[in-house]
């Protein structure tokens, strides 16, 4: 079999996973914030916080700082990218496929909308 | 005659047999001296001897065998070799491993807290920490969790092992003599050292906490 990569289109097109969308919800907000703030806020437990932010960081959404908090080192978050700007790039990027392996339909409507307009 | 008889009757008349004697009775007494010593780093010291003098006997048992009956300790040397090969090679891969999905760099400030050189900041929340062969690896997230002195009990811990593998021959001799300590003992072992360095209060709470983070 062939795995074949799906953009799903369900109800809510998002990059975004539940848990993530929280998350990000919650750093876009208030700037920053370690775990077990982000974790008590949120309600969810801390082990999915810190396994999700692990992923948000691989992928880059995410920064991960080390400060000093009362003499005390913490590991504290700092979303990479805006809300509009993530936004644009999972836009652009789903377009991107599109256009890669539908160039033609995908010029076509465009051209479309915008007569209409 | 069968195995046991056939290896006694050719140790004893084999111009080994009194290195072979040599070497049990040294085994025996390092086996006695594991369980009399109260303190956990003699403890150790003790089980490594026995193991070694078991390893050493073994050659000396396989060319005392002039019988057919042999073929047992030919076995075993077939399993030793892989054993060995596979303990050789397991720690780089999984260094490889983490290297790849977490990323780790050597960590000063964790260094200077335990007094041991070697140990390495883990770039995952989750909070973990182990020991591979003379490096431990302890996370972000255990920073983030426990206090100073919790995460002192954390090091110490992983210290012990890091002193019980220091002669990495040794450490994995265990599997190739079949000398029984669990590894619940050796845990049991490092939590003692771990509580005489930061306490037992440290220790338990460290634990607590953990535990309370994964439930």
């Amino acid at each position: 079999m062939v795995k074949v990569e799906r953009v799903e289109f369900d109800e809510k097109i998002s990059p975004l996973s539940p848990l993530e969308e929280k998350i990000m919800e919650f750093l876009w907000e208030n700037g920053s914030a370690h775990v077990a703030l982000i974790s008590e806020k949120i309600n969810v437990s801390l082990s999915s916080v810190a396994a999700t932010l692990d992923r948000l960081v691989k992928n880059g959404l995410v920064e991960r700082r080390q400060e000093k908090i009362d003499g005390r080192r913490k590991f504290v978050f700092y979303p990479v990218l805006s809300r509009d700007e993530l936004e644009r790039k999972f836009v652009e990027n789903v377009l991107d496929r599109l256009v890669a392996n539908f160039g033609e339909a995908v010029v076509e409507y465009f051209h479309k909308k915008g007569i209409k307009k | 005659m069968n195995t046991v008889e056939c290896t006694v009757y050719c140790i004893a008349n084999s111009p080994l047999f009194l290195p072979s004697v040599f070497v049990i009775s040294g085994f025996l007494l390092s086996v006695a001296g594991y369980f009399l010593v109260k303190n956990s780093i003699e403890r150790l010291r003790f089980y490594w001897f026995a193991n070694i003098l078991a390893l050493i006997n073994a050659p000396i048992l396989y060319f005392s065998m002039n019988c057919s009956m042999g073929s047992f300790l030919k076995i075993y040397f077939g399993y030793a070799t892989i054993a060995f090969l596979i303990l050789v090679l397991a720690p780089p891969a999984y260094r490889y491993h983490l290297k790849r999905t977490y990323g780790f760099q050597r960590d000063e400030d964790l260094e200077k807290l335990i007094g041991i050189e070697r140990v390495y900041l883990l770039n995952t929340s989750l909070p973990k920490a182990f020991t591979l062969g003379r490096d431990i690896f302890v996370s972000m997230g255990m920073i983030d969790l426990l206090e100073e002195d919790e995460l002192k009990a954390v090091l110490a811990h992983e210290k012990f092992h890091v002193m019980e593998n220091r002669t990495p021959f040794l450490s994995r001799l265990k599997y190739l003599t079949f000398l029984p300590l669990s590894q619940d003992r050796i845990e049991i072992m490092a939590d003692e050292y771990a509580e005489g360095i930061a306490g037992k209060d440290a220790l338990n709470r460290a634990k607590r906490k953990i535990e309370k983070f994964y439930a």
